[in-house]
């Protein structure tokens, strides 16, 4: 369909200068390639987003008849202590799940570059192996790796450190820091596959001349690798930052926001305030500012990585 | 400048479409009763049932069904997290299922919107409220407005008990030295204690999921004031846990079983399936949960599992215990409601019991027979609790995200950075942002 469009395109071009209706013509035939997919977009996307704002602004149960509330919906996502601090441990969740993979993710290229190619395809697949499994898997795994008597207090007890073992996802204090880190567990693999990839597109003639130029092994990875890796890292830090921001899955089954929702996320929320508290309006305008908050994030990242023109 | 504006008026397009979408589904309710039958048909008739739990739904439809060959009743499960999500849409949907395992969350949209049949006709021509206890009835009973029950029209018949106790192993508990059930809840904590000094964690507690909050429950329901709990739960105006210390005792029993190593330091972690895991495998001695792991327990233990009620501070305290009916709804769209309510009258009556027993509940109706094993351990407990009129409503059934305050709660009460009092409040809290 593409090329179809581009041959269109083409022709809209080929005939501006003389035939003006013809050219109108051929534009309002690209809308009609364009309709298909438009109006599933619609349809799927757009109306349901717009109607997610439109109950936003009402106490409705799903069910019954609704009632316009304006902003008092919105007004209790930023006031509620339950449904703020989630946004709050959703931006603690981000450091873990973006800024702690690409960095780790970073490391590993610049590592895995200096030594040319070998056994490159092994660790590609041990570290991309998390991204393979279903979250819910994981998440299950991880609850028992963190258990009290899970590996890693068994791997604590082992080397006599007795003293620091704790049912981490139990504590009020770790809770968080431990769902974070089995992000930046999922994350650093996906990272790490997409930096390789764009560090192998670098033309090693740059590398020669730098080395040339004196450069040691650190240099050139933060003068051309790094900028030559611009673009995916940016790509890099618009996925796991969603992931961070729109998780669900992962705290629904270690912690299911607990102890004490010390680790509850919009998304959890959500889903609660929809689906089992019968308040789709709150659901609805939580999911709003959620998706406010995700636009920010990447208009930020896009803006800090772009190329300088 | 153009663009703003397009989009402007396209936002404001759609607001005024989506206005068609909130508010239209609501059926009326119908003034009048209409006319019901105990008597069904004899042609061919197919029933559906929406539900999540089996058991106990399959042993209950294969017995109707013998005793009316004309009726077919196909069945469709869905599971417990999603049903509660999708109740709302199935039964406002058009084709609509005749029968629905009832569930206290979405009910409250589902009664005011009119979509379930009352029941009371069927109840005075079945007779019904003679028929069974009314501790078990009442909560199935509600305002037009779902917002208490106890009172208005009834909505739904229980098909099978489940109850709240405390199952052990009886080999852990007598290598403990522990040889006897206690009698009161003093009893209980010097045999927790000397399970613990033998080495074993003394009780599973999957506090990530359901088990602290009926933990708490099963201690309130025997230190507090019964009365009190269930005004509370059944949306009285002006119920209040405050005031009664029973409750913050209870949670301050809680604490100190925490801090007493009685059961596990990551007791909030703890998935329901791990626990049951823990239990079954023997490596713990016991389990404050409901018979809807009976089944699981004895098939893994045999009659090595033993139940017996939690006990209260005397040993002549009359018996209390949380429980509930597994109840069943008729949609109002049904074209079928004489022969639904047929089933409901058969699910709750003695003829169902040696299936619902078979299948490790309580039935509704006891049959003539004994149960043997650790069924009839739950059975004769229960009668015993409705015999002193003792049995206690869910706590979460008090509103839709009780349970949520309830898990998040008990979490902080085990972890230490929520006061028993505080605790007792935030309850009260939630209570009262739902029945304002």
């Amino acid at each position: 369909m593409s090329a179809a469009l581009t041959d269109e395109r083409r022709d809209v071009a080929r005939r501006r200068p003389s035939v003006p209706r013809t050219r109108r013509r051929g534009r309002n035939r690209a809308f009609l390639y364009v309709l298909p997919a438009a109006a599933v977009y619609a349809a799927f996307s757009l109306w349901p987003a717009l109607n997610t704002v439109y109950y936003s602004l009402h106490r409705w149960d799903g069910l019954n008849a609704a009632e316009w509330t304006g902003f008092d919906n919105y007004a209790e996502v930023f006031t509620d202590a339950e449904l703020f601090g989630s946004i709050l441990h959703s931006l603690v969740l981000v450091l873990f799940f973006a800024a702690a993979p690409i960095t780790v993710g970073l490391l590993l290229t610049g590592l895995l570059m200096g030594r040319g190619t070998r056994g490159m395809t092994t660790f590609r697949v041990i570290y991309f192996l998390p991204q393979v499994v279903p979250l819910v898997a994981v998440g299950v795994t991880w609850r028992w790796i963190y258990a009290e008597d899970g590996v890693v207090n068994q791997a604590l007890r082992a080397v006599g450190l007795d003293a620091l073992t704790s049912p981490w996802l139990a504590r009020h204090t770790t809770a968080l820091i431990a769902i974070g880190l089995v992000g930046t567990w999922c994350m650093t693999g996906l990272c790490m596959m997409l930096f390789v990839s764009g560090a192998q597109k670098i033309d090693a003639s740059l590398y020669e001349a730098a080395a040339m130029d004196g450069a040691g092994a650190f240099r050139r990875f933060t003068s051309v690798t790094l900028p030559g890796l611009r673009g995916e890292i940016s790509v890099a830090a618009v996925i796991t930052t969603i992931a961070a921001l729109a998780s669900f899955d992962l705290i629904y089954v270690t912690t299911g926001g607990g102890p004490e929702n010390a680790t509850t996320v919009p998304g959890l929320l959500v889903y609660r305030l929809a689906f089992s508290y019968g308040e789709v309006g709150g659901a609805a305008a939580l999911a709003v500012v959620l998706t406010v908050l995700i636009l920010a994030f990447v208009t930020a990242i896009r803006r800090l990585t772009r190329e300088k023109e | 400048m153009k663009r703003p504006t397009t989009l402007a008026a396209a936002v404001t397009a759609v607001l005024l479409l989506a206005a068609c979408g909130t508010g239209g589904t609501a059926r009326q309710q119908p003034d009048e009763q209409e006319d019901v039958s105990t008597e069904i048909t004899g042609d061919p008739v197919t029933l559906t049932v929406s539900y999540a739990s089996d058991p106990p739904i399959t042993p209950l439809v294969d017995g109707f069904t013998q005793a009316h060959p004309n009726v077919t009743i196909e069945l469709v499960q869905t599971p417990f997290a999603d049903y509660q999500t999708s109740l709302k849409l199935s039964l406002s949907s058009n084709d609509a299922p005749d029968i629905v395992q009832y569930s206290p969350g979405p009910m409250r949209s589902i009664v005011p919107a009119g979509l379930v049949e009352p029941l009371d006709a069927y109840a005075e021509a079945y007779g019904w409220r003679d028929r069974l206890p009314s501790s078990v009835l009442d909560i199935l009973a509600s305002n037009e407005e779902a917002t208490r029950y106890g009172t208005g029209n009834l909505y739904a018949m229980p098909g099978a008990i489940q109850l709240v106790g405390v199952f052990y192993n009886k080999s852990v508990t007598a290598a403990a030295g522990v040889t006897d059930e206690p009698a009161t809840l003093a009893e209980f904590e010097d045999d927790l204690a000397a399970v613990r000094a033998g080495g074993v964690t003394p009780l599973s507690l999957p506090a990530l999921g359901i088990g602290g909050f009926q933990l708490w429950s099963s201690l309130a329901n025997v230190l507090a004031d019964l009365e009190t709990f269930n005004a509370w739960v059944y949306g009285e105006p002006g119920a209040t846990l405050v005031g009664d210390d029973g409750f913050v005792e209870a949670a301050a029993t809680v604490k100190a079983w925490a801090d007493a190593g009685y059961f596990a330091d990551g007791a909030a972690a703890v998935a329901d399936a791990d626990a049951i895991a823990e239990f079954t495998t023997g490596e713990t001695a016991y389990f404050v949960t409901g018979n809807w792991n009976a089944k699981a327990f004895a098939d893994a233990l045999g009659d090595d599992v033993g139940f017996f009620l939690l006990p209260g501070t005397t040993a002549g305290q009359p018996a209390v215990a949380m429980g509930s009916a597994f109840p069943y709804s008729i949609s109002a769209a049904s074209e079928h409601k004489d022969v639904a309510a047929a089933f409901l009258d058969y699910i709750s009556g003695a003829d169902a019991a040696p299936g619902v027993s078979e299948s490790g509940f309580v039935p509704v109706t006891a049959a003539p027979d004994a149960v043997p094993g650790l069924g009839g351990a739950v059975q004769t407990a229960y009668e015993e609790v409705v015999a002193a009129g003792g049995v206690a409503p869910f706590a979460n059934w008090a509103t839709s995200s009780m349970l949520d305050t309830l898990t998040a709660g008990v979490q902080g009460v085990i972890g230490g950075t929520v006061t028993p009092a505080d605790f007792v409040a935030s309850l009260q809290s939630d209570w009262e942002r739902n029945h304002s």
